[in-house]
């Protein structure tokens, strides 16, 4: 956007409020992405504290010929959100509830249980599996902007986002198999 | 409910998400103080005042640091008056 590029520019002129601007643009999704990538509440608003800070000290490293402003900030979240994981190991499935009881009578309740499910099958997936999968289904980001972020290939994020997307049609299958 | 409805409405579940409203003004706040500290010298010569005038000992140690080169001085311009 060039609108973000415009603010960009003030901010590295000296005009630090502006960069509010852009916190405020893009929190959601940034916090979002970060929880759905770490799955702790708690521990994804520091992460993108740290993330937009970080931003803020290296914007004048950022150049707009090369990316968006948004795929420049996704990408120190998805960095910021793979050194959590590899720290604090948080990808771990005792965390996840088991497999959904399906003699539970209330129907808000079988369907929390089986959003627990596929919760389970996603934070499963491995890491580069999961991050394209979540940038491209939660997010809404293109392919090639998946591709800038993960440094990786189109066809790279194609496969992992279609692998992503089979695992948990695999789940969703059994949910199938439940309701009937 | 059929699977592709359970999907849609996780997928949807998953993207809502409440972001604290003292997010923006948490991390201004931390921006702020990082400008200021980036602006301060590094060498601060009231804080060092300051440091000094807070302990006693560095009080009483800059005092006898003072007397020992205001000593040596004074030995040194006796001796050069002596070789006059």
């Amino acid at each position: 956007m060039n609108e973000d590029i415009k603010i960009v520019r003030d901010v590295v002129s000296g005009d630090t409020d502006s960069f509010n601007f852009l916190v405020q643009r893009y929190q959601r999704p940034v916090i979002s992405m970060i929880n759905n990538i770490i799955n702790d509440h708690h521990l994804c608003e520091d992460i993108a504290q740290d993330v937009f800070f970080t931003a803020f000290r290296k914007l004048k490293s950022f150049d707009p010929a090369r990316s968006r402003f948004s795929t420049w900030l996704f990408t120190i979240a998805r960095n910021k959100s793979l050194n959590a994981l590899k720290k604090k190991r948080i990808l771990s499935t005792d965390q996840i509830p088991e497999k959904a009881d399906t003699n539970t009578p209330s129907e808000s309740l079988k369907k929390r249980e089986f959003f627990d499910m596929l919760d389970k099958a996603l934070y499963n997936l491995p890491a580069n599996q999961r991050i394209a999968f979540i940038l491209a289904e939660f997010e809404n980001l293109p392919y090639e902007e998946i591709a800038q972020i993960q440094g990786a290939k189109i066809g790279t994020v194609k496969s992992r986002i279609n692998r992503a997307k089979k695992k948990l049609a695999a789940i969703l299958k059994t949910l199938d198999g439940e309701i009937k | 409910m059929n699977p592709q409805q359970i999907y849609n409405d996780w997928k949807e579940q998953k993207t809502q998400f409440e972001c604290s409203k003292d997010f923006p003004d948490k991390l201004m706040k931390r921006i702020y103080q990082h400008e200021q500290e980036k602006t301060k010298p590094l060498f601060d010569i009231y804080k060092i005042l300051d440091l000094i005038s807070e302990r006693p000992l560095a009080k009483a140690a800059l005092l006898a640091a003072g007397a020992a080169a205001g000593f040596v001085r004074l030995i040194f311009t006796i001796q050069m008056i002596l070789e006059f």
